[in-house]
């Protein structure tokens, strides 16, 4: 049977194709301003979410939307607190959402919906959630590209920006948000564990190919869909899981293309 | 009419004292030179002066000459001493970095046009990087760098410009072409604050010379300038014969 037979694939398929376009956008700026744990430490926070939409009968997309937000908003706060140790400020969060997860998890009687979400269930998406990640999908990438120029401006040097005038404090605010919203939706259909991956490794390897911002960003766009659509591929004929699949090739790749260009990220 | 005015202003880091009570006013079309031992507090008093960090006594206040408005942010730059290892390896082309000094003149929801890719790259040439405006940043030697950040910033044709050590990394030919286009941006109504280690340069192109002491201010006059100069002369072997 090929995999465009079933419903379920190709919309994981779209699904996938939808996070796939959205990550680089947030993981340029991720990779390139060093805060690649950020990324994961808000991950974990989604798990605490979902966690707590199971015990509450919410949808877990939505609740680990709600608790990414919180978790991007105690980073910024954190980061302000502990300016010199980001990093603490990141692991701290991180403790705070495995910490959240593992105990809320207890509580959850359905175990199965709950370890979905550590390595994705991007088969076992409702039709609703597809409406509403294409929605938040469209939007993300819309606001991403009205602020392309201050998203570049703070991720290039943030002290300068500010000192010309540029609105970082702004910007950063919608870009936090944004990150918060892509790292739900993500968690969601490649699982909480590796969703920070899927959002560094494909501009890790782009950056290796590229010298400008504006190139990187589209081949990372290249290789952010061959990883997500090949990864599903491979999961559907090898009967593994997705979430797997995706970072597998990811990293595979990546280490394929590292010989080819020294010294870089 | 003048675009700074630094009202008594006092700077002081913990057990040391950098300037109390320093008062300036720089008008349209001037050129100071600040002249100073390392840790005298040369960067500290031009971010003070740019309104980057606040004076701990005293105001600074920089206005438009003509209108007598608040100077806009883009129009007083900084360029300052690049760490350069800050974007190691950023993806970004010299060209790329230079149109970001429309970022904040646009304003939101406005794109670069064409008109401003023309001019971020007659700018580039202007500094010498006409071959190298698709070149990535962490690419380029260090006095490259620090030409595509002196490029963005008269890019927003700035009123005042405050400039940390603009030469310390470019070579000597190239200093002397740098100054000559300043001159130019000069002549048409920027005022230049410039700080340097350069005496015997910062006396060709200034208007006025201060020289940070241990925690004090001083105006240079003529006859203490040559006086210097004669005595860094016979200590440096004549380095500047070649300028």
């Amino acid at each position: 049977m090929s995999i465009f037979n079933y419903e379920f694939m190709n919309r994981a398929l779209w699904v996938g194709a939808l996070v796939a376009v959205m990550s680089p956008l947030i993981g340029q700026t991720i990779v390139l301003k060093r805060m690649s744990m950020v990324g994961d430490a808000i991950a974990h926070t989604t798990l605490a979410g979902v966690a707590i939409g199971l015990i509450l009968n919410i949808d877990p997309l939505i609740s680990a939307m709600v608790a990414a937000l919180i978790g991007v908003f105690l980073v910024d706060v954190l980061r302000q607190r502990l300016p010199y140790y980001a990093d603490v400020a990141i692991a701290i969060l991180m403790s705070l959402g495995i910490g959240l997860a593992g105990t809320l998890s207890s509580f959850v009687r359905d175990t199965n919906r709950f370890s979905a979400f550590l390595f994705g269930s991007i088969v076992a998406i409702s039709e609703t959630e597809v409406i509403m990640i294409t929605g938040v999908v469209i939007i993300v990438v819309i606001v991403y590209f009205i602020f392309y120029k201050e998203i570049f401006a703070m991720t290039f040097d943030e002290t300068m920006a500010q000192h010309s005038g540029v609105n970082v404090k702004l910007v950063n605010a919608i870009f936090m948000i944004m990150l918060g919203i892509t790292l739900s939706i993500a968690a969601k259909t490649v699982g909480s564990l590796i969703l920070s991956s899927l959002m560094i490794l494909p501009v890790a390897t782009a950056m290796q190919l590229s010298k400008s911002y504006k190139s990187t960003l589209v081949i990372a766009f290249l290789f952010s869909l061959f990883f997500m659509l090949g990864g599903l591929f491979i999961s559907f004929y090898a009967g593994v899981k997705p979430g797997g699949a995706v970072v597998l090739l990811a990293v595979g790749t990546y280490l394929m293309i590292l010989p080819l260009r020294k010294g870089r990220v | 009419m003048n675009i700074l005015v630094a009202d008594k202003i006092s700077y002081a880091y913990p057990g040391k004292i950098l300037f109390t009570d320093f008062s300036l006013s720089v008008s349209q079309n001037e050129w100071i030179g600040i002249i100073g031992n390392n840790g005298t507090g040369k960067t500290t008093l031009l971010k003070v002066l740019a309104q980057l960090i606040k004076a701990q006594q005293g105001k600074v206040s920089l206005f438009d000459p003509e209108s007598g408005l608040t100077l806009k942010p883009y129009e007083r730059v900084y360029v300052g001493q690049h760490e350069f290892s800050q974007h190691e390896a950023f993806p970004a082309t010299a060209l790329e970095v230079v149109i970001g000094a429309f970022t904040p003149i646009l304003g939101l929801f406005k794109r670069p046009q064409k008109k401003h890719v023309l001019a971020a790259k007659a700018i580039l040439s202007d500094m010498g990087l006409g071959d190298e405006i698709h070149t990535q940043l962490s690419a380029l030697s260090g006095g490259q760098r620090q030409r595509v950040f002196i490029a963005k910033a008269l890019l927003m044709k700035p009123k005042l410009l405050l400039l940390d050590e603009p030469s310390s990394a470019l070579d000597a030919q190239f200093t002397l072409k740098l100054f000559s286009i300043l001159k130019r941006y000069q002549a048409q109504g920027m005022a230049i604050i410039m700080i340097t280690h350069d005496l015997a340069l910062a006396k060709t192109v200034s208007d006025r010379i201060f020289c940070l002491g241990e925690s004090d201010i001083l105006l240079l006059e003529e006859p203490q300038i040559e006086e210097e100069l004669a005595h860094r002369h016979t200590h440096m072997g004549g380095v500047h014969e070649h300028l």
